[in-house]
């Protein structure tokens, strides 16, 4: 069976197909057929495989976004969201310290941003303000 | 059709997403022209005094409606130019103290102090955007109140 004329046909229409990643198995098969270290029945075996690897669909675009490029794509975007909410989280006025006994909080009215400080001492009117 | 191998479409895809993550993160936090840091201290009274912000009604409204004063005097006024990373302050009066200095090249935000005689009343940053005052509440002073108003000029 591995020498004959159908099998070596069948490899002649292999080795001149475009090349793929299917060639060293279809180097091995040859190299298989050629020494005739294998029993018939193994060779029967490989050539099923072989004819079983060709029927499958090259991967199309849709099924490489699926299987890779989906979960990468996907935890880009996560830290995309991630860097952008961590940049525009600081907002335009920052109070980082205040001084003993005071206290300060931010809000915006009508376009301006205030800072509301609270725990000043009183000045009284004897001290010249210039 | 030729595929680029997985793994490099999947660098691809990752850096671009990143490429495009950091430039939009940049744009949050480009430099903007230079700009000149206007301080001025108010004094808000309701007694007969004459106010000085008939000219900036919005402002005025502004501070009525948070603090309900009805006059508001200016007390004094100074500018400063943060052009460099030299902390550069800002008098209006000499109570009080306003020191801004810039934080790095690439960004317009400003670290600013502002101190009560010479004593740190606030630490913090901020980013001057022209039409956006800072209004911080001062101490109680006679029968008012004052305020200091930071505003960004564009050069």
């Amino acid at each position: 069976m591995k020498n004959s004329k159908s099998f070596q046909k069948e490899l002649d229409s292999l080795e001149a197909a475009p090349a793929s990643a299917l060639q060293d198995l279809r180097r091995d098969l040859r190299s298989l057929a050629q020494t005739q270290n294998r029993s018939d029945q193994h060779q029967a075996w490989a050539w099923t495989r072989l004819r079983e690897e060709l029927k499958k669909e090259e991967p199309s675009f849709f099924s490489l976004w699926k299987m890779r490029l989906l979960p990468v794509t996907g935890l880009a975007a996560l830290f995309l969201v991630t860097g952008v909410l961590f940049y525009t989280s600081k907002s335009d006025l920052n109070i980082d310290s205040t001084g003993p006994e005071l206290f300060a909080n931010t809000f915006k009215s009508n376009g301006a941003d205030v800072v509301w400080v609270t725990g000043y001492h009183y000045i009284p009117s004897s001290y010249p303000l210039k | 059709m030729v595929y680029l191998p997985i793994k490099w479409s999947s660098w691809l895809a990752l850096s671009l997403l990143a490429w495009l993550g950091l430039s939009f993160a940049h744009a949050q936090d480009v430099p903007l022209a230079p700009r000149e840091i206007v301080v001025t201290l108010y004094f808000a009274q309701n007694g007969a005094a004459r106010d000085e912000l008939g000219d900036n009604l919005k402002l005025r409204d502004n501070l009525v409606k948070l603090f309900g004063y009805q006059t508001y005097q200016k007390i004094g006024t100074a500018m400063v130019y943060p052009h460099s990373f030299s902390p550069v302050t800002a008098w209006p009066n000499k109570l009080f103290s306003l020191t801004v200095q810039a934080v790095n090249p690439a960004s317009p935000r400003y670290d600013f102090e502002l101190s009560q005689e010479e004593k740190p009343v606030l630490k913090g940053s901020f980013i001057p955007k022209p039409n956006t005052p800072i209004i911080i509440k001062g101490p109680l002073y006679d029968q008012g109140l004052l305020i200091l108003v930071v505003n960004a000029v564009k050069l």
